[in-house]
């Protein structure tokens, strides 16, 4: 075991991790379990966090990679009191169903609005294309995460 | 059409637990793993027809770490079937927990419980196994052959309920139905169809794999968590295999991420229970990616027959469909999937002459098993596309050939007595059909009136619509029984408890949008618990489109109950008939103006005068299954240079009766119509010549994103269905069944092209173009 | 995922050679990881962090690009600027968490036969930088030639990659043929192309995924230079060079429909090429 030192969820963290450890295995280890494993080879999207502003798979990402760097999971998003915009928008068009994909979809979708809140339907488009979901057809996910941005009609602001 | 207004059902409310899932809250079975879990890893076989000759665990249980190995030698050899179904099972039982026979590629060798996966996949690789390698049989052509390896040679393998079944033929499953007189019928036509269609191995892919726990409690009792549609049935399968009272298990169902049928399969928990007996840890098996597609269950590849006669009037005269699955290394849902094949499509259209012959065929190939759809998706791609071909040589539009022979409202067919789920099916009355708006509303919404023959285009890129119509059921009539239990709380909420398992698609909400109704409140004094044998009532579970038709009334009978015990309360406090009151926004209403409070009441029933718990519990059999009803219409372009086919616009139009949740109804339209378009276009298993599946991951395995989303139109046609709770009947299967005849049909409108084997990849475009329009016909996988 | 039984962190290019000459045959040098799925390698090896060294800038060369190796694709893909193709090609690579990750050099040290960045780099003839002992330049026809690992030895880094801008007169086309946008390539064209008075003054044709490994078609380029660029010579030339390609269809297509899609596809891209070389290069 190693310590690394990285910044989760707006805390400073000093966890030690096994060089050969995947990032998806820390947080879950850590009882972070919003981070959802669905494939393990980086094509479902559902491990999907934040690390210095841009989505990545944490089942195709070590830990020691995270060192000195600054990670966001669905856990730092929103709570019943606070939820996120994404998270309201989701929840209300009927796009969570089984919801397991749902933290992915919501983490690639923040990395996006937080660097181009004013996001087009083209960006939605290419910054999802990582997430899988079986349940609804995207449909709903898509009308739900589009709204979010504040080139929609009555969007974000 | 809607007969009355509602207050909470019909609208598009929040799903209950939508928040809680995307704040992320821990909620499926891995969310809960203990700890100190120990981890399971299963050694497959890496023949698809082996027997062990030799197996050498020693070495795997002395590795530091390694808590139990399991193999053949040291569990009970108790034949069983995997199905998750009604008792007894209309599946075989050709299953042992561990065998000393393999029979697929990914067939269990032995499991290890170890410290960490690390230390199980190390000792895996140390267990010794030496394997008597048998000849192998892949196609059902060849497995029905005389002479063909036997993949069941077992002597107890055998079928519990009286249907044919010869193992010794690899015959799995044999149903054999004739209304009229087909040969008869196609005498009487005027052009008849002799064609063949192949449906491909698909998985179900849901996001969350196969999951499981365990742990022995301090009452000796193993509790098991686990990701499955059917808590009861795995209760008493896994009773059985273990050889333990059904009361020394508990199985809870927490949020499972998705299923599909999938999971209304026993595939981890007789393997996790047996560890947690053995070891007396919590232990946790998840299978990879790659095993969920091997080694749980797949939709069954179905090779068909279909014969069809009209006279040019448009009359269809007679109508025969041979179906014979691939149930692969073993026979779970074998034979009721083909009875669907026949059941839930040949009623579509009026005809006299029947003729359904369905079997099923072991292989050494991963096993079917209940998918979405369940048989009628294979059955409708033949029909459908048999139907656009008869239309052609009769010189009448498909839309109009279908609208002038579907079946109706008031009408019935012969066919829903003739076949059921493995017996005999139930006689019943269309009491609800919207299909003809169905037809028109989509009709309109693609453009129909526009689309010109194939012949009449040109150029390389070429655009064709294609339609199809479809029917499901609402649960299985007589079979099927769900019951749900509620107690009423002192500040008027309600605690709602139920059989009925949530696997995604909401039914916690609909079934509690139902009770709100009834009870006279909101959606959000419904608490509700589901899925919990020690907790809940019996359900079957979620299958067959059952939950909101079935469960719903089961809900709607406990509500009504629970009602009438508020109103008589309600009559005490008010001093009055209960005849006098009403109930409105969770208060009783006398006429006069008088009124108390839900929480009034229940404070009163608990604390001040003839107390008692206000609750009560109901349990529903349904003696109809009301089809759903959809017509389906794609709009593609071909590249006929490439063979390339992009699905331009798809639109689902359904009539699933009342929609209880509007929103939800249509999630389940358009999940199950992508699900359908991807398995039409790209889903595809590869095997090679060893039966070893080649590509089982995302990046080889494709499912769409949201970057090759075509624009999806899902248009809801309400009707009124009488039998079912509020009006609804199901929605959930219907729609995976269209996009494989509709993109079909829309193929052959864009360049000429009839494809019989799916997936339509650019490779069978192009070759069909080259070959002037269709290829040899071939069993594919 | 690898076996790995440590890491290391080094803060420059300096100290991550060392550190690599230090550790032989036992150093895995790593920066996106996101290929590390298709490792089947469980031999001990300590993983030396590459992507801190200050490898990930893209500079404006005055006739091009110098790319840092460790740029990742999704940097490629934000980068805008006059005779940059390079962002057509990143923006169809995998998915978007994966484009953020994987980097330009992991994605061309290894080459699968579906690798993506390769072939733009054959068409665009660009230069690969090492630093080794001393710093040496490949430019990409032998850089490919054989899996481009070989061209190190221990302790060299691949440092970056110059690409060149397209001037005026000049066009690029790019096309990866795939089932669903996130697939692995089935065949990947990707076409540079000079035009002068109206005829192909001269052009680069590579193609992968369709073929084991990715490759220029040189029989086609030697059969378009001084032709006009019409569809008549281009379907000629295309049929002319077609026996050039070893063809190999990857996730079950045929041998025979890998190589007809590469002569419609290259065809296409000729096109689509010619379009661009005679509009101004953007």
């Amino acid at each position: 075991m190693k310590q690394i030192t990285f910044t989760l969820n707006g805390r400073k963290r000093q966890w030690d991790i096994a060089p050969d450890e995947t990032l998806i295995d820390l947080l879950r280890r850590q009882g972070l379990t919003g981070t959802k494993r669905g494939c393990d080879t980086g094509m479902c999207g559902s491990c999907a966090v934040i690390i210095d502003g841009r989505a990545v798979n944490a089942c195709i990402y070590y830990a020691f990679q995270v060192d000195g760097r600054t990670v966001e999971t669905i856990e730092g998003v929103g709570d019943f009191d606070r939820p996120h915009p994404l998270q309201t928008a989701l929840a209300d068009a009927g796009a969570v169903q089984c919801g397991f994909c749902t933290p992915g979809f919501i983490m690639t979708a923040k990395a996006l609005l937080d660097r181009k809140p004013n996001a087009e339907d083209a960006d939605f488009r290419q910054h999802l294309d990582g997430n899988l979901c079986r349940c609804t057809g995207y449909v709903k996910i898509e009308q739900a995460i589009r709204s979010c941005s504040t080139a929609a009609e009555g969007g974000a602001q | 059409m809607s007969k009355r207004e509602f207050k909470v059902v019909n609208k598009p409310l929040r799903k209950i637990d939508a928040m809680s899932l995307a704040l992320g809250k821990p909620a499926y079975v891995g969310d809960f793993k203990p700890a100190d879990a120990l981890v399971i890893k299963m050694l497959g076989s890496p023949h698809a027809h082996a027997r062990i000759k030799s197996i050498d665990i020693s070495a795997a249980e002395a590795m530091p770490g390694v808590h139990a190995v399991l193999y053949y030698g040291n569990v009970p050899r108790i034949v069983h079937t995997t199905a998750g179904q009604g008792y007894p099972e209309p599946s075989p039982y050709d299953t042992f927990m561990f065998d000393s026979k393999m029979r697929f590629v990914g067939d269990r060798v032995a499991a290890v419980a170890a410290e960490s996966n690390k230390i199980a996949l190390a000792a895996l690789k140390a267990i010794q196994v030496e394997y008597e390698v048998l000849e192998p049989v892949f196609r059902i052509q060849d497995a029905m052959q005389d002479g063909a390896p036997v993949i069941h040679d077992e002597p107890e393998a055998k079928a519990v309920i009286p249907v044919p079944y010869d193992a010794k033929r690899n015959m799995a499953a044999k149903v054999d139905m004739e209304i009229g007189d087909l040969e008869k019928g196609l005498a009487a036509a005027d052009v008849t169809v002799d064609v063949p269609f192949y449906n491909h191995y698909a998985q179900h892919c849901p996001v969350e794999p196969h999951v499981s726990m365990a742990w022995v409690d301090r009452e000796d009792r193993i509790i098991i968590t686990t990701s499955t549609q059917v808590p009861f049935h795995c209760r008493r399968i896994v009773a059985q295999t273990l050889d333990v009272p059904v009361q020394r298990i508990r199985v809870i169902k927490p949020r499972i991420g998705g299923g599909f049928g999938a999971k209304q399969e026993i595939v981890l928990e007789d393997v996790v229970a047996m560890m947690a007996l053995r070891t007396r840890r919590p232990v946790y098996w998840e299978y990879t990616r790659e095993e969920e597609f091997v080694a749980s269950r797949t939709r069954h590849p179905m090779l068909m027959r279909i014969r069809m006669g009209a006279k040019r009037d448009g009359t269809i005269t007679a109508i025969g469909l041979d179906a014979t699955s691939n149930t692969g290394w073993n026979g779970s849902q074998g034979l009721t999937v083909v009875c669907n094949s026949g059941s839930k499509m040949l009623p579509l259209y009026r005809c006299e002459n029947i003729h359904f012959l369905g079997m099923a065929v072991y292989t050494n190939l991963p096993a079917g098993g209940a998918y979405r759809g369940y048989g009628a998706t294979q059955a409708a791609f033949a029909f459908e596309s048999a139907m656009d071909e008869i239309a052609e040589k009769i010189g009448m539009d498909p839309l109009q050939f279908r609208s002038m022979n579907h079946i109706r409202k008031g009408e019935t067919s012969p066919v829903f007595r003739a076949l059921g789920e493995g017996r005999e099916g139930v006689d019943q009355a269309i009491t609800s059909c919207e299909l003809a708006r169905c037809i028109k509303a989509g009709a309109k919404e693609i453009g129909w009136r526009k689309r010109k023959p194939h012949t009449a285009k040109k150029g390389r890129y070429r655009r064709g619509i294609g339609m199809a119509c479809l029917m499901q059921g609402s649960a299985i009539p007589e079979i099927d029984m769900g019951a749900a239990s509620m107690k009423m709380n002192e500040d008027g909420s309600f605690n709602l408890l139920m059989g009925a398992t949530d696997l995604g698609t909401g039914s916690d909400t609909v079934l509690a949008q139902i009770a709100a109704e009834q009870l006279g409140t909101t959606l959000d004094k419904i608490i509700v618990y589901s899925s919990d044998t020690d907790m809940t009532p019996f359900d079957v579970g979620a299958y067959a489109s059952s939950t909101t038709y079935l469960s719903g009334q089961a809900v709607l009978n406990v509500a009504q109950k629970v009602r009438k015990q508020i109103l008589k309360v309600g009559a005490d406090m008010l001093d009055c008939k209960a005849s006098e009151l009403g109930i409105e926004d969770a208060k009783v209403i006398r006429k006069n103006g008088e009124s108390v409070t839900f929480s009034e009441i229940a404070l009163y029933s608990m604390y001040a005068s003839n107390q008692f718990q206000i609750g009560d519990m109901s349990s529903k059999i349904v003696h109809h299954s009301p089809p759903p009803f959809a017509a389906h219409f794609a709009d593609v372009e071909v590249d006929t240079y490439t063979g390339r086919v992009r699905v331009v616009k798809y639109v689902a139009a359904a009539d699933c009766g009342t929609p209880i949740h509007p929103r939800l109804a249509e999630g389940q339209v358009e999940g199950a119509v992508m699900n359908g378009i991807c398995y039409a276009l790209t889903e595809e298993y590869l095997f090679n010549d060893k039966g070893r599946m080649t590509n089982g991951n995302f990046g080889d395995y494709k499912l769409y994103t949201v970057s090759d989303l075509p624009e999806m139109k899902t248009i809801l046609v309400p009707s009124y269905e009488k039998t079912g709770p509020y009006g609804a009947k199901s929605i959930a299967e219907i729609g995976i069944n269209g996009p494989l005849p509709a993109i079909a049909n829309a193929i052959y409108n864009a360049c000429g092209v009839r494809l019989r084997t799916g997936p339509f990849t650019a490779e069978k475009v192009w070759r069909s173009l080259q070959a002037g329009g269709e290829i040899p016909f071939e069993e594919g996988h | 995922m690898m076996n790995y039984v440590d890491f290391k962190t080094p803060a420059s290019v300096a100290e991550a050679r060392a550190l690599m000459k230090e550790l032989g045959p036992q150093a895995s040098p790593v920066a996106g990881s996101t290929l590390h799925v298709f490792l089947r390698d469980e031999s001990p090896k300590v993983a030396v962090d590459i992507s801190r060294l200050g490898l990930n800038s893209i500079d404006t060369l005055p006739d091009g690009y110098r790319i840092g190796a460790t740029s990742t694709v999704g940097d490629l893909q934000d980068f805008h600027a006059p005779g940059w193709v390079l962002d057509r090609v990143a923006r169809e690579f995998v998915t978007q968490p994966i484009r953020n990750v994987a980097t330009l050099g992991g994605s061309i040290i290894r080459v699968f036969p579906w690798s993506d960045l390769p072939i733009p780099l054959l068409a665009l003839d660009a230069v690969m930088e090492i630093e080794g002992d001393e710093t040496r330049r490949i430019a990409a026809g032998d850089f490919f030639k054989s899996q481009p690992f070989h061209h190190l030895q221990s302790g060299d880094l691949l440092t970056a990659i110059h690409v060149p801008a397209l001037a005026s007169g000049q066009g690029f086309g790019y096309h990866k043929e795939r089932r669903t946008t996130t697939d692995f390539s089935r065949c990947s064209v990707a076409v540079w192309m000079a035009l002068e008075d109206d005829r192909v003054a001269d052009v680069r044709i590579a193609i992968g995924a369709a073929v084991p490994m990715p490759c220029r078609m040189k029989a086609m380029e030697q059969a378009l230079k001084g032709k006009k660029p019409t569809q008549s010579n281009f379907e000629s030339a295309v049929q002319a060079g077609l026996d050039e390609g070893h063809w190999k269809g990857l996730h079950g297509i045929s041998n025979e429909y890998a190589r007809h899609l590469a002569s419609v596809i290259v065809v296409d891209m000729l096109h689509a090429a010619t379009d661009e070389a005679k509009g101004d290069a953007v």
